[in-house]
């Protein structure tokens, strides 16, 4: 044993897990014996009266087994969940001569919840977990102490492992017309630029060497015969029809900040420091730089329940659905369709948020974004650099789609004579922003606008500037 | 046994319980003559074992009335011995428990259901010991069985201290 375990023995005297005699033991055998043998020499009854239950009590305690390791499990708690209540199941086998038991678990409220003293003779305690919030979390901590008669013998306490669900964000029901049902050739339509087996006619064309037989449209090749006043094969003409193919989406999703509506709250650590407003660099408005997990009600926590109620709405309609994160390529999910991909997207999502806010700049690789898909950039918008991104995208080709997740009114620090002049400056800039995207073919809208239209006028705006 | 938790009772339910029987045995004390600072030195104790049960103040709370009694009164009033005995017990019972619940915590009282059988069960075992004292003719103790008084009490001690090995 070397000093620090023998400093914590004696700190600790002891405790832990195993069975150990309390306070309350040595109190009862002390004072019970004392009153007992000191009101027999000095021959007064009352003292060995008063002592008497003390020491009856602490000797039923001494000649009462308690013996075995108490176990705690948790039975029934999924990786994954959803906001709400869930139920689950502690099982309990506190040994051999065990009366009571405290226990931490969740109450009433979210978290761990309180120690509660339960009997021992209790095997299975059915708990039911809360959470609010999305995100990664600790459900259960069965932390434990088992107590003999009338707690004069313990065993622990003993902190438990913890136990924990990701929840998943939550899919809200978008509003009729949010998405668009048919955005021709781009998105959820399932009919491509290149020609196909659909049943949609595409062009009529002179025949080739290779082209089906049966696509030969005879009407046209007898009329186009008899204007050349020949019968012969070589005015033949084929229909052509375009492919079907599963539409793209993109959800970009901007993990670098998050930002609520106080100003005031964005970088305290520098305001309390040097207590300026201006020359903030980005890390200072990344997490990071707070060491916090997504503020409920931030630009982060929208732009997830943004992008996960969206993969739900176009996932439903049969497209393929991917996710990038732009603070960290490399967290990415690919596209896919289907149940599982939601799933994926939703767990993907937490995942995202958990490691947010340590780039600086975003990222978006060509090789990311499948030829013609939908780009959807959830962002607070900033900084120039995500703009500048998503421009980039429209200009490969593909349609892009800014989703502003900016928590909206934003609210002055009124801790500082600057507070109302920065949060114009803020909203200045922002908006200039957002204007060079819609000038640049990017449809810009807040996020709980309908989407529809938007994506539809930036498409006519594509082609009338081609 | 399957069980759901329910709200249970906040744990200060036990520290208010220590100082409401405290109280009790403070009335008792007032009325068999204590003087008043003697009562306040106790209720400075009942505020520090009741914020504390883990501490020796409780050792003190329980020692100090039954140690009042006998130094304060030369016949004893048996009402209020016997209410003592009673409440004294309680007291080490409440703060045992009190002790190994942390702040915040809940009491359900199905928990604490076999604890107050057991008390019932050494209540009536002493309080029968002390109607059979009562009724013992009083008079001077033969020398042989205060020898034996005397052994039993050393045979008390070493019983509890090899039990104490034991379990220890």
């Amino acid at each position: 044993m070397n000093r620090a375990e023998r400093l914590r023995e004696a700190f600790t005297s002891g405790r832990g897990a195993h069975w150990h005699p309390t306070d309350a033991l040595v109190r009862g055998l002390a004072l019970g014996i004392g009153m007992v043998v000191l009101g027999g020499l000095l021959h007064e009854v009352e003292l060995v009266l008063f002592g008497a239950p003390l020491l009856l009590s602490t000797l039923l305690a001494l000649v009462t087994p308690v013996v075995g390791t108490p176990q705690v499990r948790v039975r029934g708690l999924p990786r994954t969940g959803e906001i709400g209540a869930a139920k689950s199941v502690v099982e309990v086998d506190p040994g051999l001569g065990a009366e009571v038991m405290a226990i931490r678990l969740p109450g009433v409220g979210e978290g761990i919840g309180p120690v509660h003293l339960v009997s021992a003779s209790v095997r299975e305690i059915e708990v039911v977990l809360r959470r609010d919030a999305w995100g990664e979390g600790v459900d259960l901590r069965p932390d434990h102490l088992v107590a003999g008669p009338d707690a004069l013998f313990v065993h622990g306490p003993v902190t438990a492992a913890e136990r924990g669900r990701v929840i998943l964000p939550p899919v809200e029901a978008l509003p009729a017309g949010l998405l668009p049902a048919r955005a021709v050739g781009l998105v959820g339509a399932h009919r491509a630029r290149r020609p196909g087996d659909s049943v949609e006619l595409r062009d009529i064309r002179a025949f080739q060497p290779g082209d089906r037989l049966r696509r030969i449209d005879w009407r046209v090749s007898l009329r186009a015969s008899g204007m050349a006043g020949s019968a012969e094969g070589t005015n033949l003409h084929v229909r052509e029809h375009h492919a079907e193919a599963d539409a793209d989406v993109v959800l970009a999703l901007d993990t670098r900040h998050d930002v609520g509506a106080e100003l005031g709250d964005w970088s305290s650590p520098v305001r309390a420091t040097s207590g300026l407003v201006f020359g903030r660099s980005l890390g200072e408005w990344s997490l990071t730089a707070r060491g916090t997990t997504v503020r409920p009600g931030g630009s982060l926590d929208l732009a997830v329940r943004a992008a996960a109620s969206l993969a739900a709405g176009y996932l439903r309609q049969g497209d393929r659905v991917g996710l990038v994160d732009l603070g960290r390529p490399q967290l990415g999910a690919r596209a896919g369709a289907g149940r599982r991909q939601l799933l994926r997207l939703r767990n993907q999502l937490v995942v995202c948020a958990r490691s947010a806010g340590w780039a600086q700049r975003p990222v978006l690789r060509p090789e990311q974004v499948p030829h013609g898909a939908l780009v959807v950039v959830l962002s607070p918008f900033l900084d120039a650099e995500v703009v500048e991104l998503a421009v980039h995208a429209a200009r490969r080709g593909n349609l892009v789609l800014a989703v502003d997740v900016l928590p909206s009114p934003l609210r002055a620090d009124p801790e500082t004579p600057w507070g109302e002049t920065a949060l114009k400056v803020i909203r200045l800039e922002h908006d200039v922003r957002l204007e060079a995207m819609r000038q640049h073919g990017v449809a810009v809208l807040p996020w709980g606008a309908p989407i529809a239209g938007v994506l539809r006028a930036a498409r006519t705006a594509r082609r009338v500037s081609r | 046994m399957r069980a759901e938790l329910g709200a249970g009772l906040p744990a200060w339910v036990l520290r208010a319980a220590i100082g409401v029987v405290a109280a009790g045995v403070a009335w008792v004390l007032a009325v068999n003559g204590v003087e008043w600072p003697a009562l306040a030195l106790y209720g400075a104790l009942v505020v520090a074992a009741a914020a504390i049960p883990a501490s020796a103040a409780v050792a003190l709370i329980i020692g100090f009335p039954a140690a009042a009694m006998v130094v304060t009164t030369d016949e004893p009033s048996w009402p209020g011995v016997f209410a003592l005995v009673v409440l004294l017990h309680l007291l080490h019972v409440l703060s045992a428990y009190a002790a190994v619940l942390p702040g915040g915590s809940r009491v359900h009282l199905d928990a604490l259901k076999a604890p107050a059988k057991r008390f019932a069960v050494v209540q009536l075992s002493v309080l029968a010991f002390a109607v059979v004292v009562l009724l013992l003719p009083v008079g001077r103790t033969d020398a042989v069985v205060e020898v034996v008084g005397l052994v039993c009490a050393v045979g008390l001690v070493v019983g509890a201290v090899l039990l104490m090995r034991r379990k220890g």
